[in-house]
């Protein structure tokens, strides 16, 4: 948590070109102080000088629509999340921007998806499960390393299982972290983001040799746009965590926005991707349909393309592969359970019906995904429309602005953008926030749990190297 | 689509001016409905406000016959315009442009009518609260009326959720008349009593036709509250010495009898009063015990009888459907 950077006032690289909206070439003012904060507190004031690196994306990126096309790349968290959801036991808790991907191979992930329904049911019959107050990081670390078992991947997979098979016998705690440091939560969200983040990052590099479709562009529709506001050419030279930290250093704030950040995130998710997966699932259908009275070119046009896709996916074919045509609709259905809200969405029937004609439905860049080139602009906008409605306390615009390294006009620009992809729906429920600190806190022991292990494997290989030098093929063993 | 565009609805006459939003009332094209259309400006220092961000989040959650119903949100790049139900007009107006048959003093409302509106208000407080929900602005410009005699609650700027435990609570809510007076002392941690308390003002001004509580300061609006209702002292208020306004050289009064300054409420209707305002936050009842009050019997009654529960709070699904039909 030391690092804390000043230097930025650009983090990003210029906005997108696409977009209707072009205000990069407004001035940018520096080591201008901030007006002050709309209420009582007085944060220190942001020097921000420029800083304009940051890792060029991989690909050319001749158009923006180049990166959407990659999107589709987002269940690799599902694991991780999936299983925290698993030990949630308040009745919405979602694995974090995972649940909308099509996952035709019904992976084990999918599996546990659909069968979360089930186990939240029993739930809700039972006592509440015993509540945890987690007082700060040390605290995690403690019961994470007692207690490895529950928090290694399988053991809390096993975990779930046997709950469902006991019906509660012994129900996995709830965390509350409410007296948790901000500090702390933010380390804690930052991890998470970054985890989800680098993982989707990964994907986008395999599937970046697949050819950009570049006719995209002339129907996007209302929410794609919305969704490509948020998406940098660059990736910003500043860590998620670094960024936060900055944010709650200038503009502080009470947990809960930070925390509903990864609430909106998934919201957002879903409703984006609900109105692709459709018009998927469609297309597919009708491809199917055709496929049953002749043979159909259509078909392999299509599948060509997703070989496109799969084919330069060396290791993910079980996560990040496109839906073929029989287990699309599986994998819809799989996805459902698994998300954040109880209110089932509708996906806008105008547009969906009317674009489903228009939009090659094979193509990806309709999905939304959280990765490292909209992250920093996805939360200061989440930031900045979280405070508004969760604090008392909040901040202008321009110093929303000015502590997030971007235009003003581009954050209200933004912060539209955020409350429109989320239908304006800021409220969370208690219980909803609740399950997200819960699983937040899972998060957490599980990566504690993961670098002790990994610790513990180093040691052992350095003491097997040392005790048998003599004997190399041991020492492979010891350490796997 | 074309309902989603502003050119949709025909513009009308100007029906208010708050500070952050103007509201017109407007026609829809194609139905022909009435709606009010409140437009907020999206400032560039700003961005969009958080009155309007707290308001459409909330609102959309709170579907219920006692509070107004936005509708649609529509958006340019500079001005967001919220589409509500029509209302006839709010409840000051109604009440400054009454008068009573029978004589008696300008404002002050019937006592079927004070019971109905009074009902209805707390129908949509209760529903408000279930919902963690904190409105934190009642008074009777945002109770709207319409001509069929519903009451329902708006302006939903202040309003914020509750529920986790946190500390951002600002002290600078409620119209200073309305406001509780441990919100009046300071308090950041108050919760669902203080727009009981608000209610309490409104029941009274609705009878008295004239505001309870008129303060001009913070200091001013607690003497008023003090000199009907006592001075508190740690002896009948434990605690209240430590609240930040709290000042050792208030004058002392006796508690004054509610009877003596509103002699038109009936006895029932004074012991809920009372209850409504107590100074103490915690004394104070519920939105649903005060529904429940025996005042209330024949409302209650007559609203078994139509099938929907006495509070059950649940939004009547027809009613709300209606709506959005005709609009």
């Amino acid at each position: 948590m030391s690092v804390v950077i000043d230097a930025v006032n650009n983090f990003f690289g210029p906005p997108l070109s696409h977009s209707q909206y072009s205000h990069h070439e407004a001035p940018r003012v520096h080591n201008a102080s901030p007006p002050p904060p709309k209420r009582s507190r007085t944060p220190p004031k942001p020097d921000t000088p420029m800083s304009t690196s940051g890792r060029r994306a991989s690909s050319s990126s001749a158009s923006n629509t180049a990166h959407q096309q990659h999107v589709l790349a987002q269940s690799a968290p599902r694991a991780s999340a999936q299983a925290t959801q698993q030990t949630a036991p308040t009745p919405s808790s979602p694995p974090l921007a995972a649940s909308n991907a099509p996952n035709p191979e019904g992976s084990e992930a999918s599996v546990q998806a659909a069968s979360t329904p089930t186990t939240r049911a029993a739930d809700t019959r039972q006592a509440r499960p015993a509540k945890i107050k987690v007082r700060d990081l040390e605290h995690i670390q403690s019961f994470a390393s007692e207690n490895m078992g529950a928090f290694s991947d399988i053991g809390s997979r096993s975990r779930s299982t046997s709950r469902e098979a006991a019906a509660g016998g012994d129900e996995p705690p709830q965390y509350e972290i409410s007296e948790m440091k901000v500090e702390h939560i933010i380390e804690m969200v930052a991890g998470l983001l970054t985890k989800i983040t680098t993982t989707n990052d990964q994907q986008h590099e395999h599937l970046h040799s697949q050819p950009p479709h570049l006719d995209t562009a002339s129907h996007l529709n209302p929410q794609t746009s919305s969704v490509l506001a948020f998406h940098g050419k660059n990736v910003p030279s500043i860590t998620i965590l670094s960024y936060l930290t900055r944010i709650n250093k200038y503009c502080p704030t009470s947990y809960e926005v930070f925390l509903s950040l990864l609430v909106y995130f998934d919201r957002m998710t879903e409703r984006v991707n609900a109105g692709p997966m459709q018009t998927l699932r469609q297309a597919n259908e009708a491809a199917m349909e055709h496929n049953m009275s002749a043979s159909s070119s259509s078909e392999s046009i299509a599948s060509d393309r997703m070989e496109g896709v799969t084919a330069t996916t060396p290791q993910g074919t079980q996560t990040a592969t496109p839906p073929s045509s029989g287990g699309l609709e599986k994998g819809q259905q799989q996805g459902r359970p698994g998300t954040p809200h109880s209110r089932s969405y509708q996906p806008d029937s105008p547009s969906t019906s009317s674009e489903t004609t228009l939009v090659d439905p094979y193509n990806l860049s309709h999905f939304f995904v959280v990765d490292s080139f909209n992250i920093h602009r996805l939360v200061i906008a989440g930031v900045t429309c979280a405070s508004k409605f969760f604090s008392d306390i909040f901040y202008t615009n321009s110093r929303y602005a000015k502590v997030g390294g971007l235009p003003l006009p581009e954050l209200n620009h933004l912060e539209l953008q955020f409350l429109l992809l989320n239908d304006f729906r800021l409220s969370v429920p208690v219980e909803e926030i609740e399950a997200y600190g819960t699983m937040l806190v899972e998060f957490y022991a599980r990566e504690v749990v993961a670098q002790q292990k990994a610790a513990q494997a180093q040691a052992m290989q350095a003491r097997s190297l040392s005790e048998s030098s003599s004997d190399s093929t041991s020492t492979v063993r010891a350490a796997a | 689509m074309d309902k989603r565009h502003p050119s949709s609805f025909q513009q009308l006459e100007k029906l208010g001016e708050g500070t952050y939003a103007t509201v017109f009332k407007g026609r829809n094209g194609q139905t022909g409905a009435f709606v009010a259309l409140k437009e907020i400006h999206l400032d560039s220092e700003e961005g969009t406000p958080s009155t309007a961000i707290r308001e459409i989040s909330l609102m959309k959650e709170l579907k219920h016959e006692n509070i107004v119903s936005l509708y649609d949100v529509i958006h340019t790049e500079n001005k967001l315009m919220l589409v509500f139900e029509y209302m006839d007009k709010d409840l000051k107006k109604y009440m400054d442009s009454y008068q009573s048959p029978n004589g008696g003093a300008r404002g002050a409302l019937e006592a079927g009518t004070v019971k109905s509106f009074m009902w209805q208000l707390l129908r949509g407080i209760a529903f408000c609260h279930e919902n963690r929900v904190l409105h934190r602005d009642l008074k009777p410009q945002n109770l709207l009326i319409n001509n069929q005699g519903q009451l329902k609650l708006a302006d939903f700027g202040l309003a914020r959720a509750f529920g986790i435990p946190v500390n951002t609570f600002s002290n600078e809510v409620v119209t200073l008349w309305y406001r509780a007076p441990d919100v009046l002392l300071g308090s950041r941690t108050y919760n669902t009593s203080i727009d009981i308390w608000s209610a309490g003002c409104i029941m009274a001004e609705m009878f008295t036709g004239r505001p309870l509580f008129p303060g001009t300061t913070n200091e001013d609006q607690l003497l008023k509250i003090f000199r009907l209702m006592g001075t508190p002292s740690e002896r009948s208020w434990p605690g209240i010495s430590s609240f930040p306004e709290y000042k050792t050289n208030w004058p002392v009064y006796a508690t004054q009898e509610l009877r003596a300054i509103l002699p038109q409420v009936d006895s029932m209707g004074l012991q809920l009063l009372s209850q409504m305002l107590q100074l103490r936050p915690e004394m104070r009842c519920s939105a649903q015990q005060a529904l429940a009050h025996p005042w209330f019997a024949e409302m209650n009654q007559r609203s078994q009888q139509a099938g929907q529960g006495a509070f059950t709070s649940q939004p009547v699904q027809g009613m709300v459907a209606g709506q959005q039909r005709a609009y």
